[in-house]
C-alpha cells in the first residue's frame, strides 16, 4: 500500500503543543499508519439523542416496566415478538439478534443504569460531559479519547469516521478522518491531476495523498453497505489495515424517539437493526483482530421509564452501555441495578444513574490500551479519583 | 488582468473577486475596501425574514400544540393572574423544554443517497427533524422553524456571494464567529441562532464594539445558549421561592471569549460576580413578562440583590445597569484591545501574523475606545496586509463562498446553499462549542475536508453559467500569483469542467 511514514510524532512534543503548524498538518493526514501503532483496537460509537436503554436490554422481570409501558414494552423471551434472552432476567431487543449472540459467546458485556456525571436531560450539554470527560458542559475542550490516545505507551493512532469527527476524539493529538463522500467523487482521473498540482504545497499534497490512501483501503464504496453499517465497515477496514490506527470513534443519531417509538418493531427496532448489523460488520471487517478489539457504544442519557402520550418515551437519565469485541469478558451485565419500583426511581420518574460511565471507560483505557490511572485520573477525565476504574472487564 | 494589491483587496480583506470585479477596485483598493466600511450597509433588511422575536413566539406556539396533541402533559396555563404561580411554571417550563426538545436530526442529511443528494442540489427541500408524525399541527410549526433557519442562511450565503462590499461581509462573518451561537442548542437556539447575527451584529460591524457586545449579549440566542436565561440569583425572590441558582456559563465566556481572552487577568470569582450581576437578563416567554414575548427582558425578580465585585472594581448598581455597567468596564479593558487584535490580524492575515500587525491593531481600538470602523479601517492601511503573504488557508464556508462567487452562483435557494456548506462540513451556525470554528489550518487542512472540497467542485464545475475558458479564468482570476504549476495543470485538463475543478481546488483559490 502506499503509505508513506513521513512524520513520527513524539509524544511529548505533541502534548506540549510543541509541533508546529506543518508538522501537524502533515500529521493529520498520514498519523493513521504508523509503525508505533498499537494492535489493540478501541472503537467508541456514541449514539447522540438518548437510547431507550429500558427497550434495548429489557428487564422482563419487571412487573413495573410492563405496566409503566403498555403500548411499547418489549414482551418476555418466548413470547411472540418477544426479547432474546440474556442473563439475570434480561432480555435483548429483538432487533439485535447479532448483538445479544455476541453477548452469549461471552464477547460483549452490558451496563446497565449507567450515564456520564451529568443528570440534567438536555441533549447538548449531556453529549458534551459525555465526551468531554469531565462534570460539565464546556468543562473541557478536547474530547477524552483524544486525551488517551495522547496517553498510551503505545502511542495509538486515531481515526475519526464521519465529515465532523464527534468531540471524544477531537483535541491536540492529530488524528486522521473519513467521511463519507456527500456527493458524487470526482474520478481517479482528477484526483491525481489535483495531486500533481499540489507539487508546491506540501500540506495540501501531504492531506490528499492521505485521502488517497485511505480511499484506497477502503476500496469500493458500493459493498460497504447502507446507513451506518456504511460507516462501521469503513472504520474497520481502515484499522485492520497494516499499521492502521488503533482509536476510533463513530457517531450514529436518531435515538430521540418522542413520539411512536415502537415495540419489537417500529423507529427505534430499526434504528437498533442498523446499530446490530453496524456491531457485527464491525466484527467482520476486523477479522483476526478482533480478538484483541474492545467495543464501547454509549448515549447521553437514557429515557423516561413511563411511555409518554405519543407512543415514544422522553428525556431520562439512566441508560445501558454496551461493550463488546473479542478481548471483552462478556456474557455479564455489569454493574449495579438500582431497580424500577416508584421510590427507587430518580425523580420518580427515570431510571437511576446507579453507575458513572467514567469507571466502565476508566477500566478499559486501563487494561486495554494501559493508560496510568494517575493520568486517568487528572487528565482524561479530570478530578475523577474517587471513581474507581471497573476491574476485570477484558480477558 | 487584477494587478496585486487590487488582489489582496479582493481575496484577503474580501470574500474572494467575482467576474469582472478586478476592474470595479480601480487604482486605490485601499480606498475601495474604505468606502465598503462608510458608503454600505448590509443590514439585510429588505428580505422579510423572520426575527428572533417571532421565532420564539413560534416556538411557543409550537409547545402548546405538542402538549395539546399529547394527552398526558397540560397546556401552559396562561390565565393565571398570581405571580406565584406564573414563576412555578416558568421553572417547570425550563426542565419540560429540556426533556421534551428534539434532538436535531443530523441524519437527515447525511443519510442521504448520492442521487438524493444531487437532487437536492438541484431543487428539493432538505430534511430537517421527522421524528414527530405529520400532519399535525405542531408538525407544520416545526417545519417552519427549520424552513426559517434555512431561509436566513439562504439570505446570509446569497448576500455575500452577490455583494460588491464582500470585505464588509467578511467582517460579519469574522464577529459572527467571534460570538458564536449554536442553532442546535434545542428549538429555542434553532429560532435565534442566524437571527441574531442579522439582529446584534450586522448593525455594529462599523460602530462601537460595546454597543455590538451589549446587542450580543442581551439577545436571546446567546441567553439561550449560554443558559443565562436560566439563571437565577441565589438570593432572588425565585431563588429563594424554588431553591434555583447561578449559572456561570455566560459570564465565563464573556470574560474568556468574547472581552478579555483567557489570560486576561480575570478569576472565578471574577466569573461568579458577574454572572450575579446579570441574572435577571432573560426575554419574555409566556410565564415571565409575556407583554414582552421574544424580547431581551430584565426580571427583578430573579436577579441576585447586593453589590458585586469584578476585577477589583465593585459595582452597586441595581438592575439591568449592574451588568450595563461591567461590561462597559470589559470592553474598554486593555487586555480587550489585546484579545480582539490578534483575533483579527490571524483571521485576516495568516494564522501566525507579525506582532507589529497586532500591536496595530490594538493601538486603534484602545485609542478610538472600540470603534470598529477605526479598527477595521487600520486594518486596511496596516503595511503588513500588503506584502504578499497566502499563507492562510481558507475555512469551507469562505472556500464555498468564494466559489459561488468566482463563477456568478446567484441564485440559490435556500436548501442548495445549506447543502453546498453541508458537503464541506461548514453548515453556518452548526459549530457546538462558544469557541467559534476552527481558525488554524491544521484544522482544514485534513483529508476527509480537503477531499470534500474536490468532489463538491467536481459537482459545481458541471453547473458553471458559462462558456469562458478555464485558462483564461484563471489567469484574469489569479492574476499575479498563478504558478506555472496550476497553469499546466489547468491547461492540461480533460475537460472543461474538470479545467475548472483544477481552478477552485488549486492552491491559489485555497489560501488567501
Amino acid at each position: 500500500m502506499a503509505c508513506n511514514f513521513s512524520f513520527n510524532p513524539t509524544r511529548r512534543g505533541l502534548l506540549q503543543g510543541a509541533a508546529g503548524g506543518m508538522a501537524l498538518a502533515l500529521a493529520n493526514a498520514r498519523i493513521g499508519f504508523s509503525a508505533a501503532s498499537s494492535d489493540q483496537k478501541l472503537i467508541v460509537v456514541i449514539l447522540h439523542g438518548g437510547m431507550d436503554g429500558l427497550n434495548v436490554v429489557v428487564p422482563t422481570f419487571s412487573d413495573e416496566y410492563y405496566a409503566a409501558r403498555p403500548g411499547i414494552a418489549i414482551a418476555p423471551a418466548g413470547e411472540p415478538e418477544g426479547a432474546i434472552a440474556l442473563t439475570d432476567g434480561f432480555g435483548m431487543h429483538p432487533a439485535m439478534p447479532n448483538l445479544a449472540q455476541m453477548y452469549l459467546k461471552g464477547e460483549a458485556a452490558f451496563l446497565h443504569a449507567a450515564s456520564a456525571p451529568y443528570n440534567q436531560r438536555s441533549h447538548f450539554d449531556g453529549q458534551d460531559v459525555l465526551e468531554n470527560g469531565t462534570t460539565a458542559a464546556f468543562g473541557a475542550q478536547t474530547g477524552w479519547l483524544n486525551r488517551s490516545i495522547a496517553l498510551a505507551p503505545a502511542l495509538p493512532a486515531g481515526l475519526g469516521i464521519g465529515s465532523t469527527v464527534t468531540l471524544v476524539l477531537t483535541g491536540e493529538q492529530p488524528i486522521a478522518s473519513w467521511a463519507a463522500p456527500k456527493v458524487e467523487q470526482a474520478s481517479a482521473e482528477t484526483v491525481n491531476k489535483v495531486l500533481a498540482m499540489y507539487g508546491p504545497d506540501p500540506i495540501l499534497q501531504n492531506a490528499l495523498q492521505g485521502s488517497i490512501d485511505i480511499a484506497n483501503i477502503v476500496g469500493d464504496l458500493g459493498n460497504l453497505g447502507t446507513g451506518f453499517e456504511f460507516s462501521a465497515r469503513a472504520a474497520g477496514r481502515i484499522m485492520s489495515a497494516p499499521g492502521g490506527p488503533a482509536g476510533c470513534a463513530l457517531a450514529y443519531g436518531g435515538w430521540d424517539t418522542h413520539a411512536n417509538q415502537g415495540g419489537a418493531s417500529g423507529t427505534l427496532a430499526d434504528n437498533l437493526a442498523q446499530l446490530d448489523t453496524a456491531l457485527l460488520a464491525l466484527k467482520e471487517e476486523l477479522g483476526q483482530q478482533w480478538s484483541r478489539t474492545t467495543v464501547l457504544v454509549a448515549t447521553e442519557f437514557g429515557r423516561t421509564f413511563n411511555e409518554n402520550g405519543t407512543g415514544g418515551t422522553d428525556h431520562g437519565v439512566g441508560g445501558v452501555s454496551f461493550l463488546l469485541g473479542g478481548a471483552v469478558k462478556g456474557r455479564r451485565i455489569l454493574g449495579d441495578w438500582p431497580g424500577l419500583q416508584s421510590g427507587q426511581l430518580y425523580q420518580n420518574r427515570d431510571l437511576l444513574a446507579a453507575n458513572d460511565l467514567r469507571a466502565l471507560f476508566k477500566g478499559v483505557l486501563r487494561d486495554h490500551w494501559g493508560v496510568d490511572l494517575g493520568d486517568l485520573n487528572n487528565s482524561v477525565f479530570p478530578e475523577s479519583s474517587a471513581i474507581a476504574p471497573m476491574e476485570n472487564l477484558l480477558r | 488582468m487584477v494587478d496585486m494589491n487590487s488582489y489582496i483587496a479582493l481575496h484577503k480583506f474580501g470574500l474572494g473577486a467575482r467576474q469582472g470585479e478586478a476592474q470595479q477596485v480601480g487604482s486605490d483598493p485601499q480606498a475601495w475596501l474604505l468606502a465598503q466600511l462608510t458608503d454600505v450597509s448590509s443590514t439585510l433588511d429588505n428580505y422579510s425574514l423572520v426575527s428572533s422575536q417571532e421565532g420564539i413566539t413560534l416556538f411557543y406556539e409550537y409547545l402548546n400544540a405538542r402538549r395539546l396533541e399529547n394527552n398526558s402533559e397540560q397546556p401552559i396555563s396562561v390565565a393565571s393572574v398570581n405571580k406565584k404561580d406564573r414563576l412555578a411554571a416558568f421553572v417547570a417550563d425550563i426542565d419540560r423544554i429540556k426533556s421534551t426538545e428534539l434532538m436535531l436530526d443530523d441524519n437527515g442529511v447525511r443519510g442521504s443517497s448520492l442521487a438524493e443528494a444531487r437532487n437536492i442540489f438541484l431543487d428539493k427541500k432538505t430534511k430537517g427533524s421527522s421524528t414527530i408524525a405529520a400532519n399535525k399541527p405542531s408538525h407544520t410549526m416545526l417545519q417552519q422553524m427549520y424552513s426559517n433557519h434555512y431561509d436566513e442562511i439562504g439570505v446570509r450565503t446569497t448576500h455575500a456571494v452577490m455583494t460588491p462590499a464582500s470585505f464588509r461581509e467578511a467582517l460579519v462573518r469574522f464577529w459572527s464567529d467571534h460570538f458564536n451561537v449554536f442553532s442546535g442548542k434545542s428549538l429555542l437556539g434553532l429560532v435565534t441562532s442566524a437571527t441574531m447575527e442579522r439582529e446584534a451584529i450586522r448593525p455594529h460591524v462599523t460602530g462601537k464594539f460595546i454597543d455590538m457586545l451589549v446587542a450580543v449579549e442581551s439577545h436571546p440566542a446567546m441567553l439561550v445558549y449560554l443558559d443565562n436565561w436560566i439563571s437565577v440569583g441565589p438570593n432572588s425572590f425565585v431563588g429563594q421561592e424554588f431553591g434555583l441558582g447561578l449559572n456561570e456559563n455566560l459570564a465565563r465566556e464573556t470574560l474568556e471569549l468574547h472581552t478579555l481572552g483567557v489570560d486576561g487577568g480575570y478569576t472565578q470569582d471574577d466569573i461568579i460576580s458577574y454572572a450575579k450581576a446579570i441574572t435577571g437578563w432573560s426575554f419574555g416567554n409566556p410565564n415571565i413578562q409575556s407583554q414582552n414575548m421574544g424580547a431581551f427582558i430584565f426580571e427583578p425578580l430573579l436577579h441576585e440583590p447586593g453589590p458585586v465585585t469584578v476585577m477589583n472594581k465593585t459595582y452597586t448598581g441595581t438592575g439591568q445597569d449592574q451588568g450595563l455597567e461591567v461590561l462597559a468596564d470589559l470592553a474598554s479593558h486593555p487586555s480587550t484591545a489585546k484579545f480582539i487584535a490578534g483575533k483579527l490580524a490571524r483571521h485576516f492575515h495568516s494564522d501566525n501574523p507579525p506582532q507589529s500587525l497586532i500591536d496595530r491593531l490594538e493601538q486603534a481600538f484602545t485609542a478610538s475606545q472600540g470603534d470598529l470602523l477605526v479598527v477595521s479601517s487600520a486594518l486596511v492601511s496596516a503595511p503588513e496586509m500588503w506584502l504578499g503573504d497566502f499563507s492562510k488557508l481558507r475555512n469551507s464556508e469562505e472556500f464555498v463562498i468564494a466559489a459561488l462567487r468566482a463563477f456568478g452562483f446567484d441564485t440559490l435557494t435556500p436548501s442548495q446553499s445549506v447543502f453546498v456548506f453541508d458537503a464541506v462540513t461548514q453548515i453556518p451556525f452548526s459549530y457546538h462549542a462558544p469557541d467559534g470554528w476552527p481558525k488554524e489550518e491544521a484544522s482544514w487542512a485534513s483529508s476527509s475536508i480537503l477531499s470534500a472540497r474536490i468532489n463538491l467542485c467536481n459537482l459545481l464545475s458541471g453547473y458553471v453559467p458559462n462558456s469562458i475558458e478555464p485558462l483564461a479564468a484563471a489567469q484574469e482570476l489569479f492574476g499575479p500569483i498563478l504558478s506555472q504549476f496550476t497553469a499546466d495543470a489547468i491547461s492540461a485538463a480533460s475537460s472543461v469542467e474538470q479545467g475548472y475543478t483544477l481552478l477552485m481546488t488549486s492552491p491559489e483559490f485555497q489560501r488567501t
